[in-house]
């Protein structure tokens, strides 16, 4: 009974006036700054770090918690009434959410989004207070030959993202590799397609890409045709998910929130991946896959609980040793260095109160949100009736801010606009971009990971097949592969029979 | 008459520098730190700023300009008015980052002034379980009988630097395997995926201590405090494993000599209090306070000797 005594200690403190006014300021200052078009959680976060500097320890660290929550959740708001991922998890949420949006269901992606993020957040604050430990280890079981199966999976997955034709989706993963490819190269130091820019050596950034694939492009697109115009500002047939929808997500819920609290564990990969392997289960188990990316309602609960589940799960890493699993993490241990808390394993020993109180604040800003949220629903989706040439200017402007944050660079708004263009031409073609968002996350990690599996192996490609969790993975992945050529396959074969 | 106009712009050029040294800073001063927040060379950054701009009466702006390996804040700084308002904080690895990277948009030996030394903090060898070595011998010992590998956080790193040093220091040949950054590299020496990892000591320090990881040998020949029971290498029989993870200032080229004499006096005096000791000791490290001269002395002396590491470790890009 020692969790009860954990959990008693941790609601104890948490509990404390000063505690859940920090936790809603949290909430409230993420929600407001993550909903910006354009900026997601880790320049949310880092923009808002220093005025958590003159807080006590175990203060900042919940108001950064509720920051951290609050910019995810103004994220996936973003991506359903705007088309505009911020962080590389609400890709997914973009393709059925926008849609949802623009039949006039804003109303009910947002509350979908709210309902399964917390859900998934409890199940995830649970998770990670249960299971710290084991989970950790897990963790540590993934070297790089479990990394590389794990992501091949992720990518044969990707192919479901899109709902058109097999091989334009294809195209799509194998132009997202292809620009993963910019940037030195891990294991042998060398540039590639840098152009001898110093701007490009570490690479293109996810959200340069996503702004301006995504929100670029679908300004340019929207100028050119005023149906979309006309589409979007579709009367609101109703705020508040129907019985049907309730049915409709609760099993995606739960898929979601399973499948994210194991994947949000991995270092690094998690968080990405927790959002896709759910959009793509969810697609594959649907009795009516067709309507995916068509405005699905578990194409948006799914993959957002999974993304909340993975949030809380990510934190097992962080808090139990000390070793971030991504840029927001690694913020978030940066500032408990500057609260002089070292965060290592001993964390948990030395400072039971600030562990404890900080996982159960994450429950109780996860609480917080949805209260916060669910009424401020019917005011985002007044946003879309704010006219055009208000609205694109300012979606324009917070995304230049956005894309500067990141890396305070002028030549990365220059590269989004291109990228802007680019996005355009993709729309024109009838191009899905989700899978090459996905190609492009996941390739450069897929390389490093094979090669790095090589080297350890001295050259040895058994490895990929002798270490079971990996030999798993890739029957998974085989399957997979099977299940999608199939189809495709017995197409073909139709069409050559009719001729 | 060409003689005449130079003498005058020699005497202006002198009567400008003392007016500056009187009023020094006049204005703002702009500190660049060529990584992202919240890491070591931004937190240190942001304590001296603080501290010099109590001294001075005038803000100190930290400045993050990240990317390209600190590439491009350090070219800013090397094109920046070389009058003492903007400055560099630099670390070990820009005397390491020319070793290997050819095409860098600065000269690290002619477009900078070296100011002042801040602090250094030595490097730790780690192992975790993949390894049964108790002690750096039986690691070395180990390492002749059989291939092992270090993990590092990318190609030309300190932890490379670190690890390379340490294997020609001892006699021994390793593997190296590039990870990403320094998490990725001791997550995977914890879960014995990686046999070894040099690294810093702020981040092993909670996972020694942890036991997760066991710190067998600290680089250099003084001990380290908060790990005063691991061995360096010089007391390990394995001399000459000179490397430290040190940050430091650095100025345009060309900066007036009275101007960084002034920015070293103030930026020791704010390094050698109480407070940036204990703020220090939280990771090992300690003030190292140093002339201009030293300074300078001490970045051309591993200007030169990193490419030699480099060359004889086969470490270049391909």
């Amino acid at each position: 009974m020692e969790l009860l005594d954990h959990l008693a200690l941790g609601f104890s403190t948490a509990l404390s006036f000063n505690n859940l006014f920090y936790a809603f300021l949290g909430s409230v200052l993420g929600t407001l700054i993550g909903v910006l078009p354009g900026l997601g959680p880790l320049a949310t976060i880092s923009m808002l770090l220093p005025f958590t500097f003159g807080l006590d320890p175990l203060e900042a660290l919940i108001m950064l918690a509720g920051i951290y929550y609050g910019a995810a959740y103004g994220g996936s708001t973003t991506a359903i009434l705007v088309n505009l991922p911020g962080e590389t998890s609400s890709v997914v949420t973009v393709i059925d959410g926008h849609q949802m949006a623009r039949q006039g269901r804003a109303g009910v992606a947002l509350a979908t989004a709210a309902l399964g993020s917390f859900f998934a957040g409890c199940v995830g604050t649970f998770i990670l207070a249960a299971f710290a430990a084991p989970l950790t280890q897990l963790a540590f079981s993934f070297g790089p030959a479990e990394y590389f199966s794990l992501m091949a999976m992720g990518l044969v997955g990707a192919v479901s993202l899109a709902s058109g034709p097999l091989i334009k989706s294809i195209g799509m993963i194998v132009l997202g590799l292809l620009l993963g490819l910019v940037g030195t190269d891990v294991a042998s130091g060398a540039m590639r397609y840098t152009f001898g820019l110093p701007q490009l050596w570490d690479g293109i950034d996810f959200v340069v890409i996503a702004v301006g694939i995504f929100a670029f492009g679908e300004v340019i697109t929207s100028l050119e045709r005023k149906e979309i115009r006309d589409a979007l500002s579709s009367p609101i047939t109703r705020l508040w998910p129907s019985w049907q929808d309730f049915k409709d997500m609760a099993p995606a819920v739960l898929r979601g929130s399973a499948i994210g609290s194991l994947v949000g564990v991995l270092p690094g990969a998690g968080l990405s991946l927790a959002s896709f392997f759910a959009y793509s289960l969810e697609k594959k188990t649907s009795r009516t896959p067709e309507r995916f990316g068509k405005g699905a309602i578990q194409g948006v609960a799914g993959p957002e609980a999974a993304n909340n589940a993975a949030a809380q799960t990510a934190f097992i890493p962080t808090l139990t040793l000390g070793i971030p699993g991504s840029a927001t993490m690694a913020l978030m241990l940066g500032a408990m260095i500057v609260h002089n808390i070292q965060p290592g394993p001993q964390v948990m020993t030395t400072n039971p109160t600030l562990f404890w109180g900080l996982i159960a604040s994450m429950w109780i800003g996860n609480l917080m949100l949805v209260i916060l949220n669910l009424p401020l629903v019917g005011i985002w989706v007044k946003l879309l009736s704010v006219p055009f040439r208000v609205l694109f200017p300012a979606i324009i402007l917070f995304c230049c801010i956005g894309v500067y944050s990141v890396q305070n660079s002028i030549f990365d708004i220059y590269l989004a606009a291109g990228f802007g263009l680019f996005g355009y031409v993709l729309h024109k073609l009838h191009c899905e971009p989700a899978p090459l968002m996905l190609g492009f996350v996941l390739g450069p990690m897929i390389e490093e990971n094979f090669r790095r599996a090589l080297v350890l192996s001295k050259g040895d490609f058994s490895v990929f097949v002798t270490r079971p969790i990996s030999a798993v993975l890739l029957a998974i992945t085989a399957i997979l592969l099977i299940m999608v050529a199939i189809p495709a396959i017995r197409s073909r074969r139709q069409e050559a029979f009719e001729e | 008459m060409r003689y005449l106009r130079s003498a005058i712009a020699a005497a202006a050029a002198l009567l400008f520098s003392a007016a500056a040294h009187a009023e020094f800073p006049d204005k703002p001063v702009t500190l660049i730190v060529p990584f992202a927040a919240g890491g070591s060379n931004d937190i240190l950054a942001r304590h001296l700023g603080d501290g010099l701009s109590k001294i001075w009466g005038q803000p100190v702006v930290v400045n993050n300009m990240p990317g390209a390996g600190a590439a491009i804040g350090s070219a800013h700084v090397s094109k920046a008015a070389p009058d003492g308002y903007t400055l560099l904080i630099a670390s070990v690895t820009f005397t390491m980052n020319p070793a290997v990277q050819p095409n860098l948009p600065f000269d690290p030996r002619k477009d900078f002034q070296p100011v002042a030394m801040l602090g250094q903090v030595p490097l730790v060898l780690v192992v975790g379980k993949a390894l049964e070595a108790k002690t750096v011998q039986e690691l070395v010992a180990t390492a002749k009988k059989q291939e092992l590998n270090y993990a590092d956080s990318g190609l030309g790193t300190v932890n490379q630097f670190g690890a390379e040093l340490f294997a020609q220091s001892a006699g021994i040949t390793l593997t190296p395997v590039h990870y990403k950054g320094g998490s990725e590299a001791m997550t995977a020496v914890i879960g014995g995926h990686s046999d070894m990892f040099m690294s810093s000591m702020t981040q092993a320090l909670p996972l020694i201590r942890g036991g997760q990881l066991r710190g067998l040998v600290v680089t250099g020949k003084e001990r380290a405090t908060v790990v005063p029971d691991i061995p360096t290498t010089d007391e390990a029989g394995i001399p000459g494993v000179d490397v430290q993870q040190w940050w430091g200032i650095m100025a345009p080229a060309g900066t007036p000599m009275d101007v960084v004499e002034k920015l070293n006096a103030d930026i020791n005096k704010v390094m050698s209090t109480e407070a940036t000791k204990e703020f220090l000791a939280r990771d090992a490290g300690r003030p190292t306070p140093m002339s201009v001269q030293e300074f300078s002395d001490l970045i051309s002396a591993q200007l030169k000797k990193w490419p030699e590491v480099a060359d004889k470790a086969g470490i270049k890009i391909e």
